[in-house]
């Protein structure tokens, strides 16, 4: 008799969705399918709203990376309003993109990643978590804790402590940087750069201590997709797209991102409200690709800063023969070197004079019809297309979010994760195994956007059932 | 004069999921000698401002009661939970004691009904009065 194994909801994502796990009565992975179950209708709803109110509103779809909404959404509106934005203000919307990635990459990484890699993915469920991480090493998860302190005030400074303040608007930004707080922000930096040192140190040995599992954990060829600057280094804000495929070849180079419709088509599944985005010369779903920090770290040929690049090096060196890193596990270490890459940038912008210059808006009126803003958010390329009226009134929207770009990957991961560790064994599953499956989604890092929250835990419940429906087993944490 | 935080979280375009921060903003112009942090959600890095006051709030909506819901956080539900996008305000507190070594001396949950969580900047009437309850709860606590 055939079983259906459902893990839901997954833990320590952002948002909601559940993991089936297909077996045979060999117990053979027939199918592994990552489901999302909550449908936003986010796009519909912004239909009739002004240009302008777009990077506030859109900026509400997230909790956790408001400001790549933000950015998105403004760079949209500079294609609409056919402006090019002053210097400056280009300047303060990378400052405040790459806190973004630092505020987002250190949650996904010291709070959400780190107790599976540090406590083990075998160890106590109770205290597998930031409270177990703090019994372990304090000062490690306190650091943690800084981190994205610092990317969250950097994102308080330059928007206002008022959540989803629309301090990026199309033309520009809002307001000048103040001098005081500039200092402000470059005070955290040496503190910043030794948290990620430490936790680069760490994960290396960790590359060590699973050895064995790791080429199990989403290792596959596949696309990978992102932007690159004119002279092909890692790139967040503006520059090109990049395509390269699983054996290190650029097969697609300095695509307009403005044309984005034109290379990636979006498949959808009775069984997600999640789409299936592929590159559409080659169909779906053989134009699987992946995005965030594995694909960045992977297509760019430099990082601009020392540090970062220094360990983009020793990553590549993980590809081994093949010289593009396929394995979904490396994602933690390519968003450590991510982090790193912020914080020197951050740096970098913020001792550049012109960074407090006032000129920081261009106006003009509806200019063209449809614009498309696109930058890299924390997870991956981020799209915001827009079309309106002559009067800047909202026509129609379409967003292309990472996490729904990483959705086949994600799905390939699950299966094959199960497969090793599930497959032949008859039995029970432990604990372990299962929490190996969501571990593995957890590389991705996929933002699922809560649209509302709860107060209390959310149990874990994984179902046993054969196909028509009857239930096996509950495991409940 | 006791040290008060008030947080209000929840999503402002959701309708009457907005309600807590609704609130908490009410509260500010009132106050304003609390500290009024508003957020989408709760997140670790509060626990250091939750770790130097005596007395927390978190104000959110509520789709299981009609009324205004006052929860005392109580050391023994400080819940080691692992799932950190949903931390929850008791695991907050346990945060800031373990992090920083203080806890404030009295927290609370704070529940607004919520009507809808449909797409809109509005909240509805019923929600709006309770929303002006909620205040008037919580300056009482702190006068208590």
């Amino acid at each position: 008799m055939s079983k259906t194994i459902t893990i839901s909801p997954i833990t320590r994502i952002e948002g909601h969705a559940k993991i089936t796990i297909v077996l045979d009565e060999e117990f053979n992975v027939a199918d592994a399918r990552f489901h999302v179950n909550e449908f936003r209708g986010f796009e519909k709803f912004t239909e009739g709203r002004l240009l302008w109110e777009m990077p506030g509103i859109t900026s509400r779809i997230c909790g956790i990376c408001p400001a790549s909404h933000l950015v998105a959404s403004a760079k949209a509106g500079d294609d609409i309003l056919a402006v090019e934005i002053p210097e400056t203000a280009e300047k303060l919307r990378r400052l405040l993109t790459l806190a973004q990635w630092l505020q987002s990459h250190a949650l996904s990484f010291f709070h959400l990643s780190s107790p599976d890699l540090i406590l083990g993915f075998d160890s106590n469920p109770a205290t597998r978590n930031v409270f177990g991480l703090i019994a372990e090493d304090k000062e490690f998860a306190q650091r943690g804790i800084r981190l994205r302190k610092f990317g969250q005030e950097v994102i308080e400074i330059l928007g206002g402590r008022r959540i989803h303040t629309p301090w990026t608007v199309p033309g520009g930004v809002r307001e000048p940087l103040d001098p005081a707080k500039r200092e402000q922000m470059l005070k955290w930096i040496p503190e910043a750069k030794e948290t990620v040192k430490i936790a680069i140190d760490r994960l290396k040995k960790i590359h060590e201590k699973y050895a064995k599992e790791i080429p199990e954990f989403g290792n596959f060829k596949s696309l990978y997709v992102g932007l690159v600057t004119e002279d092909g280094g890692l790139e967040y804000y503006d520059g090109y797209i990049r395509i390269k495929d699983g054996n290190d070849n650029i097969i697609a180079d300095k695509l307009n991102p403005k044309k984005y419709y034109e290379y990636f088509g979006e498949a959808v599944e009775p069984w997600s409200y999640l789409k299936f985005p592929y590159y559409k010369p080659l169909g779906y779903p053989n134009g699987i690709y992946r995005v965030g920090p594995l694909a960045r770290v992977n297509i760019c040929d430099f990082i601009e800063t020392p540090l970062a690049e220094a360990e983009r090096k020793i990553f590549k060196g993980l590809g081994g023969d093949v010289g593009v890193v396929n394995n979904s596990f490396y994602y933690h270490y390519a968003r450590c070197i991510e982090m790193m890459f912020a914080i020197e940038k951050i740096e970098m912008l913020l001792n550049d004079p012109r960074i407090l210059d006032t000129n920081i808006r261009s106006q003009a009126s509806i200019n063209r019809l449809q614009g498309v803003g696109c930058i890299e958010a924390p997870r991956g390329i981020l799209f915001h297309h827009y079309h309106v009226n002559r009067d800047g009134v909202i026509q129609k929207v379409n967003l292309l979010i990472a996490t729904a770009q990483n959705n086949i990957p994600m799905n390939r991961t699950v299966r094959q994760i199960a497969s090793y560790f599930i497959e032949g064994k008859k039995g029970k599953i432990s604990e372990g195994i299962l929490n190996r499956i969501e571990a593995g989604i957890r590389c991705y890092d996929p933002c699922l956007s809560c649209s509302t929250h709860a107060i209390g835990q959310m149990p874990l419940e994984i179902r046993f059932e054969t196909l028509d429906g009857k239930i096996l087993d509950v495991i409940k944490r | 004069m006791k040290s008060v935080l008030v947080i209000g979280y929840g999503n402002t375009i959701h309708s009457d999921d907005a309600a807590g921060i609704h609130a908490v903003e009410l509260i500010s112009k009132r106050h304003p000698e609390f500290e009024c942090i508003c957020v989408h959600q709760l997140m670790p890095e509060l626990a250091e401002a939750i770790s130097k006051r005596d007395m927390v709030f978190f104000v959110d909506a509520s789709a299981i009661s009609n009324h205004v819901e006052v929860q005392e956080i109580q050391s023994s539900t400080f819940s080691n939970q692992s799932y950190t996008h949903f931390i929850t305000p008791a695991s907050l507190i346990a945060l800031s004691l373990k992090v920083y070594g203080h806890k404030p001396r009295k927290a609370f949950i704070v529940g607004i009904p919520a009507n809808r969580f449909d797409f809109g900047e509005e909240i509805s009437e019923e929600t709006k009065k309770e929303i002006n309850r909620c205040v008037e709860i919580i300056e009482d606590l702190v006068n208590s």
